[in-house]
């Protein structure tokens, strides 16, 4: 009777411990898939940082704030002529 | 008899069902120890996908970390004709958005042959530039997602940085000789992929990915666009050919700037003609003039045969070398070395070449760098012409004294004027920060330094560099006149002209050579088309960067 009981137990033990596996494989193949969506989303924060870098540059570009200067508020630089004698 | 019977067959029996367990069990072990490896990669190869991890190819800066070149997304525009015919209202935006002038889309579209899908040009637009053109919503129109190379600082450091091709591979300048370094290498790795192709294991990587790596250029962009302006503003005034200008931290070696006319849009792949991409400052060699003459003077007063008072006579302001006739332009008379130097006496310095070998003239100014690279290690540099020993004679020696038989780029000339504003010490040209490079090497003894410094302040002061004249700043400079080779001798209307000039200030000293080839218009002279144009730059320099002339301002910094 002991026996049967020690096999029904660890019948059951390894029941438990397949469930267990298998929920850790799927826990982990969820974490995956986060990791997979986290990935995207980086990657996509990382083209919008670059964008927003290429912007920056060129709003402070000399060449667009010169044309700006010039063109939109009038202004001349304190030597204008081209060749002083 | 019976029971003996069916108790055999039981045994038989049960003996089969053990050996065929046996013989699972013996399968089982053989499969895991001596097949698993195999079967292993087999599964793999039936439910996994090579996946390849990208690489973004590194930014370049300026040495302020202002941003040069950027990888970053671009779209295409394109149209299905058919449909997008259909409705032809805020066409007109849709052609400001792009840059193009009105009639452009109805002219594109009818040229269009079959109803394929036709880009728009341009093929590469900003993010901000595509999202205002789709919410337009117009039918039949598209957009594609690509990767660009920008480089928001455009024509100004366009010779400089170069350019990529549609792979994002380097193609010229610094994009091409930093290419391993700023493009990496792509990662590979197995990943397995549920039902819906999301990634749910990886295995390690199979190919490790290097990623790209970023940049930081000892140029400033100010000065560049400073320099590319004024350059452009004074080719079109002398309706000049072409034209250089490089100015380089004496101390370090450091360029700070480097500009060539005609230039490019690097954005823009229509301006990419040979004749614009080409980097003249490294590539074009000329022969130098009388930016030759301080040092061969060096020469002679390093070899002690002079000093700087010294006389020479030089009437009556002609000589003659070989079948050729030079000339003054008028006679000086007895001059002093210095005033050599300040009226920029062909004859007077060709009488000092009498006094030194040939051997001596060239073993000078080949420990100023010429005839080597200067180490800024750029593509298509040219070492220039530098004559050969054995050939050397007294005829060739006093031309070369004045600067005709060698021929020098743009940056060889800057690095050997750095000498001057170096205590005698000669660097090599750098482009990054974290390039290294040689120890400085003394050329001459710092008093011959000195002396020579002295002679181009007064050069400056009182002789042909007037116009490079700053208020405050001790400016040193030498200016060139040369007539330009052709096929049948040199050509009388023709002319490159030079200013190669040191700005002393407080912390550093700037030496800054300008070039200009075929000046046609308003001046023909070093004195009276490059050395204004030394002024003016450096005069923007002085106010953006700030700059302060030394305390006594006829002591340089610059200490090794």
């Amino acid at each position: 009777m002991k026996k049967v009981l020690v096999v029904i137990a660890l019948l059951i033990a390894n029941c438990f411990l397949i469930i267990e596996l298998i929920m850790t494989r799927h826990s982990i193949r969820v974490t995956m898939i986060e990791l997979g969506f986290l990935n995207k989303k980086f990657e996509r924060l990382t083209m919008t940082n670059e964008s927003l870098l290429l912007e920056k540059a060129h709003l402070s570009s000399p060449y667009r704030i010169d044309i700006i200067a010039r063109d939109q508020l009038g202004m001349s630089k304190p030597d204008s002529k081209i060749q002083e004698r | 008899m019976r029971g003996f019977k069916v108790n055999f067959r039981i045994l038989i029996a049960q003996f089969c069902c053990i050996l065929f367990g046996l013989v699972l069990v013996l399968r089982m072990i053989q499969i895991n120890f001596n097949q698993s490896d195999f079967l292993v990669e087999k599964g793999i190869n039936q439910y996994g996908q090579l996946k390849t991890i990208p690489t973004k190819r590194g930014k370049i800066y300026d040495r302020n970390g202002e941003l040069l070149a950027i990888s970053a997304e671009a779209y295409s525009v394109f149209v299905r004709p058919s449909v997008f015919k259909k409705n032809p209202h805020n066409w007109n935006r849709l052609e400001s958005y792009l840059g193009q002038t009105a009639g452009y889309i109805e002219k594109r579209i009818n040229n269009t042959q079959s109803d394929k899908f036709t880009y728009l040009q341009p093929r590469l637009l900003a993010p901000q530039t595509m999202q205002q053109i789709m919410d337009l919503e117009l039918k039949g129109l598209g957009k594609e997602l690509r990767y660009q190379r920008f480089y928001p600082q455009r024509e100004a450091l366009a010779h400089l940085i170069g350019y990529t091709n549609d792979e994002h591979v380097g193609q010229e300048g610094i994009e091409l000789i930093f290419d391993d370094y700023l493009s990496g290498k792509n990662g590979k790795k197995k990943v397995f992929l549920d039902a819906k192709g999301r990634e749910i294991a990886s295995s390690d990587m199979i190919v490790p990915m290097v990623p790209g790596k970023d940049l930081f250029l000892t140029v400033d962009h100010r000065a560049q666009f400073y320099s590319n302006e004024i350059l452009i503003e004074s080719l079109k005034f002398h309706e000049a050919d072409s034209g250089s200008i490089m100015i380089i931290d004496s101390g370090t070696g450091e360029i700070i700037a480097m500009v060539n006319a005609p230039t490019f849009n690097p954005n823009s792949r229509a301006t990419f003609e040979a004749y614009r991409v080409r980097n003249r400052a490294v590539t074009d060699s000329y022969e130098p003039g009388s930016t030759l003459k301080p040092f061969v003077i060096a020469a002679a007063l390093e070899n002690r045969v002079l000093n700087p008072l010294s006389k020479i006579n030089t009437s009556p302001g002609l000589l003659t070398i070989g079948n050729w006739k030079i000339g003054d332009g008028r006679d000086h008379g007895i001059i002093t070395v210095e005033q050599i130097l300040e009226k920029s006496s062909n004859v007077g310095v060709a009488k000092i070449s009498d006094r030194l070998t040939g051997d001596g003239v060239l073993g000078i100014l080949g420990r100023f760098g010429f005839g080597e690279y200067t180490g800024a290690m750029l593509p298509g540099e040219s070492t220039g012409h530098f004559p050969e020993q054995r050939r050397m004679n007294f005829l060739k020696k006093r031309s070369l004294s004045f600067g005709y038989g060698i021929s020098v780029t743009t940056a060889q000339l800057a690095r050997a004027y750095s000498v001057f504003a170096n205590h005698g010490y000669l660097k090599d040209l750098k482009i990054t920060k974290d390039l290294i490079s040689r120890e400085a090497a003394q050329i001459v003894s710092r008093k011959t330094s000195n002396q020579i410094l002295n002679m181009l302040k007064k050069a400056v002061l009182q002789g042909t560099g007037k116009l490079a004249r700053i208020d405050s700043f001790d400016v040193s400079g030498k200016t060139g006149t040369v007539r330009k080779a052709k096929a049948d001798g040199y050509s009388n209307e023709e002319h490159t002209v030079f200013f190669a000039g040191i700005l002393p200030t407080k912390t550093t000293n700037y030496v800054c050579v300008v070039v200009i080839d075929n000046p046609r218009v308003n001046g023909s002279t070093g004195g009276n088309v490059a050395a204004p144009i030394f002024s003016k730059l450096m005069r923007e320099l002085i106010r953006t960067f700030a700059l302060e002339p030394p305390y006594n301002s006829s002591n340089l910094q610059g200490e090794i």
